[in-house]
Order: structure tokens, then sequence, then C-alpha cells
């Protein structure tokens, strides 16, 4: 824990499938978290089993910008439809996966 | 079994089209049988191919989406007025913002092409009931 017992990970938890419904929503709330403090940000996706291309788009940038202001970022509780969506646009290729948020966490603080 | 007809016509004027569009898609895919893992897929073409429609297609032009029942799957064709955009495939890993639509497309249909006349074209996808034999059919 970082002083004040802030733990030294931020979570963003998005718990529904990414359309063009909720795409600026989603925009606006990854903004928050490449702006938070930590220096670990962790995505988790349980219960998304849909992204569309703009939603791969703006974690890509996300991953990319967490690089150049050297914060971790990580996604974690990645459903199978969702996994396969990844996979299709190579992102194993530059971002970290975790099946659970612990494995993510695990991974970011070590 | 589908027979092959003409099912349903939407006209693209909206984001709200899009999001309609999408619903519609869930709706059809799973009257003609497909299972919950595909119709998701059809969603995701649609959204991109929609998009694409709505985000570079002519302003003020007319899009409309067909959603067609066939024997063997379902076909969806987007037209629209204007130019189509750029149809080129690249295996390069993509860390920008955008370019990421037509490659899903391309990837969860089983079938994908264009028909172009003087001031419009025409999108088509292609999915078909069972496709683990038919995969790659582009």
């Amino acid at each position: 824990m970082t002083e004040g017992n802030r733990p030294p990970y931020e979570v963003l938890g998005w718990v529904e499938d990414v359309t063009i419904k909720n795409i600026d929503l989603f925009r606006h709330s990854l903004s928050q978290l490449i702006e938070s403090e930590p220096s670990i940000l962790i995505l988790d996706l349980e219960k998304v089993n849909y992204l569309n291309s703009s939603a791969l788009g703006m974690i890509a940038q996300t991953a990319i910008e967490a690089r150049k202001r050297n914060k971790k970022f990580i996604i974690c509780n990645i459903e199978e439809t969702v996994e396969e969506i990844f996979r299709v646009v190579k992102f194993e290729k530059f971002i970290s996966f975790f099946k659970t948020k612990a494995e993510a966490i695990d991974y970011g603080t070590r | 079994m589908c027979k092959p007809n003409l099912i349903q016509v939407r006209s693209i004027q909206t984001k709200n089209d899009v999001i309609q569009s999408i619903e519609e898609t869930k709706w059809l895919a799973k009257r003609c049988g497909f299972e919950d893992r595909d119709i998701l897929f059809l969603q995701l073409a649609v959204e991109e191919a929609c998009t694409n429609a709505y985000t570079h297609g002519k302003t003020g032009g007319e899009i409309k989406i067909c959603w067609y029942e066939e024997p063997d799957g379902i076909h969806m064709e987007i037209a629209q007025e204007g130019k189509p955009f750029d149809f080129q495939r690249s295996d390069m890993v993509n860390v920008g913002e955008h370019g990421r639509g037509l490659y899903l497309i391309y990837h969860f249909m089983d079938k994908v092409w264009v028909h172009e006349e003087e001031q419009s074209f025409q999108f088509h996808m292609k999915k078909y009931l069972m496709d683990t034999e038919r995969r790659g059919g582009l």
C-alpha cells in the first residue's frame, strides 16, 4: 500500500458491452484511468462480451499512453468472446492480460 | 430451414439507427438459428459496417441495411451513396486508434464483397450457419 493506505493500483471495472451506444462514456472512463495517480492501471472487463473497434482503439491508445508515462496497463477478467476479439487484433503483442483481478494486481505490483 | 428472402430493411440516418440495427441483427440471427457466439460477432460486423458507412458516406446520402435469410445462413447488405472505404488488409500489429473495423469484419464473416456502381456501392457480408468448414471463403 502507498501512503494514506491508497493501493498502488487503480481499477476501472466495466460491466457492460461497449458499442456505439456507450462508447463516449468508455472513452471518458479510460481517460480518467490514465490520468489517475497510481502507476498500475487495471481494466477489469468482467461481464463484457463485446467491444467494438472504437473501444479497441481506445484500449490500444491507453496502453501506449501508459507506457509513455512509465505505468503498467493490465486487462483482467476477459470473457471468451472478448479474448477472441483481442486475439484477432493481436492485442497480446503489446498488452498484458490476466484471468483474475488478483493475478493482475500480483503482476502489477511485482 | 430459412428460405432466401429479404426479411428486413432499415435506413441509417442517425447513431440510434446503428444501435437499432445491432439489435435487429441479434433478433434476426436468432430466428435463423445462429448460436449466441456467432450472433455476437454478426452484431459486431453490422455495427462496424454501419458505422463505417455512417462515418465515411456521402454527407446527406442515403444509407440502408438489408438483411436476407438464406437456406445456409444470413446475408447483410449495406448500401450507400459515395465512394467505398479502403479495403486494404494488413497483418501488421495495429497500435493506433483506428483501422480495426474491417479487419474484424473480414475475420468474423465467411464472405465479404463489394458491388460498386457509379454513385453508390453496396457492402455485402455473409455468415453461414455452420461456418467451421467454410471459413476463409473470401
